[in-house]
């Protein structure tokens, strides 16, 4: 009966993506991703990931705490970094052709970034936004009994649910929620693009059995 | 005073219509009022700076309280600007409740004055928004804006951002509009932001059901080029008591706010 639910469709592709950023401001005017990680994920298997660091042509800096708290490395971005222009053909493909597009608060924080990225290369995001799965908004969407409702629109759902006011003492982010799910995860590694993003597959497939998308 | 006419006059003209805030909204806007004589180089720009050097003969002001129609009105008048001066006020279903779900279920709409008679009708009706209704900021309710409204005086507009449709749609509130005294025009805006076109598909759908609505492409200004937006973001954090590193203001993303961007869809 539930068969048409996202949970069961093992054909849908999902494309987990987390960005590591200078600060968190939301327009490229002052931040900017230096690392953007994805994950492609089919049914429940992980069918292949990329991490970029990006190297870009900016006097903006990334401020003393946020490095610490990103790991973000000057020698890594040295050696590994590539210009923006050659990471975003994987990302675009990658965005384009998913299903769906998973994040833990993307569309509080990534998607604006994400935005920009596209705006840079001179192109559009706004198709990217229909797709969009914020694992923290259906968290917190749990947590505050606002059942998703398949006849209002996921999209419109995300952001009721956004714009919720924050309740004290209800967390829902990505550590916590593993935690709360007893998810085995390597918690002190968390704020690496990619080691975030194992842990919110790992999350959502415990979320989408509470959500009926 | 002959200074505002009509306002449905302005919204027949094709293309985005500009809507420019100033500095007396506090904490929304940083270009100023001031005259073309006194604008600085290095100074904050001016709306009526920006009307005068882009031959615009008309525009609409859209503030948050009647603080800036004096200068407003001083230096359009001396510019030969026709001003059109309108509120973007709170309004609830009761004015005199004052708890956090008539807080919750309030909106915002815009009332233009239109004449001079619009002009009184409209510091009425804020002076009691600001009076009686005041909670946590002015208020006013549908009873208010009945008692007080004239469809020859008065132009009822209904924000794309923070109205009822914005409301409905994107937050758990339930806010109920009541257009029984007047037929409101329904503003468009497009500024990048992503969830733009899920309210635009809301107004065209409202308001093309049922009693059919007016609706007009509209761009709010809150500065003047696109490379403003730094500054202006560094004003709205230091009115936050945020920083630019983080500056916790939902959806500030967008240098799309500004009469560069409006000139570009305009040519």
């Amino acid at each position: 009966m539930d068969s048409h639910l996202l949970r069961y469709d093992n054909k849908k592709t999902l494309v987990f993506i987390d960005c590591e950023t200078f600060n968190l401001c939301l327009n490229s005017c002052h931040n900017l991703p230096w690392q953007v990680a994805m994950i492609k994920v089919t049914g429940d298997k992980i069918i292949a990931s990329k991490d970029f660091l990006i190297k870009w042509d900016t006097k903006l800096k990334i401020g003393e705490e946020a490095a610490r708290i990103t790991r973000y490395s000057e020698k890594a971005m040295e050696k590994k970094g590539v210009p923006p222009e050659e990471a975003f053909p994987t990302i675009q493909d990658w965005l384009d052709d998913a299903d769906h597009i998973v994040g833990h608060n993307i569309l509080g924080f990534d998607i604006y970034l994400i935005k920009d990225y596209y705006k840079h290369m001179g192109l559009d995001y706004r198709h990217l936004m229909h797709k969009i799965i914020d694992t923290n908004c259906l968290a917190r969407g749990i947590k505050y009994d606002l059942p998703y409702k398949q006849e209002q629109g996921l999209l419109t759902y995300q952001y009721k649910v956004v714009h919720q006011r924050r309740r004290r003492g209800v967390k829902s982010n990505l550590a916590y929620m593993g935690k709360e799910f007893d998810i085995k995860h390597d918690y002190s590694k968390l704020h690496n693009a990619l080691v975030d993003l194992e842990l919110n597959v790992k999350v959502w497939d415990k979320l989408k059995w509470q959500v009926d998308i | 005073m002959t200074y505002l006419r009509n306002l449905d006059t302005l919204l027949l003209v094709d293309g985005t219509i500009p809507l420019f805030k100033s500095h007396y909204s506090i904490g929304r806007s940083i270009l100023t009022l001031n005259s073309p004589d006194d604008v600085k180089e290095n100074g904050p720009d001016s709306v009526i700076d920006i009307c005068v050097k882009n031959d615009l003969e008309k525009f609409l002001l859209v503030e948050d309280g009647m603080a800036g129609f004096l200068q407003a009105y001083t230096n359009a008048k001396e510019n030969n600007l026709q001003l059109i001066y309108g509120i973007r006020m709170t309004v609830c279903q009761d004015l005199t409740e004052k708890s956090d779900e008539s807080r919750s279920n309030s909106c915002k709409y815009i009332v233009f004055a239109k004449t001079s008679e619009g002009y009184s009708r409209l510091i009425k009706i804020y002076s009691i928004a600001a009076k009686d209704g005041f909670y946590y900021e002015p208020r006013a309710d549908f009873d208010l804006l009945r008692k007080n409204w004239s469809d020859k005086d008065l132009s009822l507009c209904v924000p794309f951002y923070d109205s009822f449709i914005f409301k409905n749609v994107l937050t758990t509130s339930m806010a109920v509009p009541e257009f029984n005294f007047t037929s409101p025009t329904f503003f468009l805006e497009e500024n990048d932001l992503p969830f733009d076109s899920l309210i635009a598909d809301a107004v065209d759908s409202f308001a093309s059901t049922g009693n059919k609505r007016e609706t007009v492409k509209t761009k709010s200004i809150y500065y003047k080029d696109k490379k403003d937006f730094k500054s202006y973001l560094t004003f709205r954090c230091i009115n936050n008591r945020s920083s630019l590193e983080r500056p916790n203001l939902d959806h500030m993303c967008s240098d799309e706010f500004c009469f560069e961007s409006w000139e570009n869809a305009n040519g």
